[in-house]
């Protein structure tokens, strides 16, 4: 059985041809980045139905407005991974407005044992190995708030009262967290 | 941060992680700063790193399918089988034969076209109506295709041509107050929905086109926010009537919205 024809073509070719409604191109895009969109809304929400809606809604958004993808600033990738993290974000942040405080926050309550909540929670979230690997490069004190923020969908203010540190200082260590991700990932292999 | 740049908040806006005011301020600098748009770039780009793949399950396929119009394609993390290298010729009226896309692709079953909210009771009322209009789409069209990565031809011109091809249909699609409003046109290989007279949605809509002939509304596509005034879509051999409605910009699997425009009735 011969490829589909769109196999050979280049992820910014495939964002053109979705502008011209071609289906097979978005076909070839979610065969190439449909898995990564899933597991990371999956990760983020912990929930498989909530992720499913979200994976949804990141192709048909992509489908309805393609011209939102500018290929001159980053990978198609990169691209749909922020708009699935932004949709799981939102959707996290209004499941927590419906059912407030529940025992889900409370797990990420200051607490002495935080240090332990975050690092059980990268286990659970199964990353891969040259990812642990590369977080465990950056302190605590920089791991920390981008793990939560990040795969847990909390804001930078719910972080910072999570982990008993000043806004200003959280904000601050996850620009400088991600500097040394960035490349503790390239030493890993990974050129993000 | 208004004339600095403010470079503690980018990091924290591409963990999607800011407030709304400041999310706001953000945006507002980076759509004048190709400085700070590459620097958030560049974390998303670290971020993505973060994630490997893992296999969605396949109902996710089937329902963006279903809501995009590109039914026809079969779950793409199979092996997908490849497409007719030419157009198909037209088909006589009425042929069942399937020169879609994606060749020896059934047709998706009724099944993975679900429905996530009943569709209002004008949409049955108007599902009833038998057809007023005979018409008769020659050939599958398939997902909407475009057959290479060239140069995209101007869509207005490609439709403009379909119609004076042998075997072309075209169902004119009217408003309530009998406006002719839209045209669904096909050539035999390639459909397309002319927007004649339809204004452009406010954001986060767009119009979505359904057909008519089953029990229940099943998407075609959708379209757009009207700003264009053609897209081509996938239309099923045999499809008669048609309706527009608008719907969120990322479309419903049922109609929700005002149908603005139908040849049904």
């Amino acid at each position: 059985m011969a490829a589909a024809t769109h196999d050979g073509t280049s992820d910014a070719g495939l964002a053109a041809a979705v502008a011209r409604q071609d289906g097979r191109a978005l076909a070839e895009i979610y065969r190439r980045y449909g898995g990564a969109v899933w597991s990371l809304a999956r990760r983020v929400l912990r929930d498989d139905h909530l992720a499913e809606e979200v994976c949804q809604t990141v192709f048909c958004d992509f489908w309805a407005n393609p011209g939102r993808f500018d290929a001159e600033r980053g990978s198609l990738r990169s691209w749909l991974l922020a708009q699935a993290h932004g949709r799981s974000v939102d959707t996290v942040r209004s499941e927590e407005a419906r059912r407030r405080r529940d025992e889900r926050d409370g797990r990420y309550a200051a607490t002495p044992g935080l240090e332990s909540d975050v690092e059980s929670t990268i286990q659970e979230l199964d990353l891969a190995d040259h990812v642990r690997r590369a977080l465990d490069m950056l302190v605590p004190d920089e791991r920390n708030p981008i793990v939560l923020a990040y795969f847990g969908g909390r804001s930078y203010r719910d972080t910072a009262a999570a982990l008993g540190q000043p806004e200003g200082t959280v904000k601050s260590r996850i620009r400088s967290g991600l500097g040394k991700l960035r490349r503790a990932l390239e030493a890993e292999g990974v050129t993000p | 941060m208004t004339d600095d740049h403010p470079l503690d908040e980018l990091a924290v806006y591409a963990l999607d992680a800011l407030d709304d005011d400041e999310r706001q301020m953000v945006e507002a600098h980076l759509l004048r700063c190709p400085a700070c748009t590459a620097i958030v770039d560049e974390h998303r780009s670290t971020l993505a790193a973060l994630t490997d793949d893992e296999p969605p399950p396949p109902a996710v396929w089937q329902r963006i399918a279903a809501q995009t119009g590109a039914a026809d394609v079969p779950t793409p993390l199979a092996v997908m089988p490849s497409a007719p290298a030419a157009p198909p010729p037209p088909a006589l009226p009425g042929s069942q034969r399937g020169t879609g896309p994606a060749v020896g692709a059934p047709a998706p079953p009724t099944h993975l076209r679900p429905r996530r909210t009943e569709p209002s009771r004008r949409w049955v009322a108007i599902s009833g109506v038998a057809a007023a209009v005979a018409l008769v789409v020659g050939g599958v069209v398939g997902a909407a295709i475009a057959a290479s990565d060239d140069e995209p031809a101007n869509l207005a011109q490609l439709a403009a041509a379909a119609m004076e091809q042998p075997g072309a249909s075209v169902a004119t699609l009217a408003t309530g107050d009998g406006r002719d409003a839209a045209r669904v046109v096909t050539d035999g290989s390639t459909g397309y929905i002319v927007l004649d007279d339809l204004p452009t949605l406010p954001a986060g809509q767009a119009y979505q086109l359904w057909t008519l002939d089953g029990p229940d509304p099943v998407s075609l596509g959708v379209i757009g926010d009207g700003g264009q005034q053609v897209a081509t879509v996938g239309i099923p051999a045999g499809t008669s009537r048609f309706a527009l409605s608008t719907e969120p910009s990322a479309g419903s699997v049922a109609p929700t919205g005002d149908i603005v425009a139908s040849n049904a009735g």
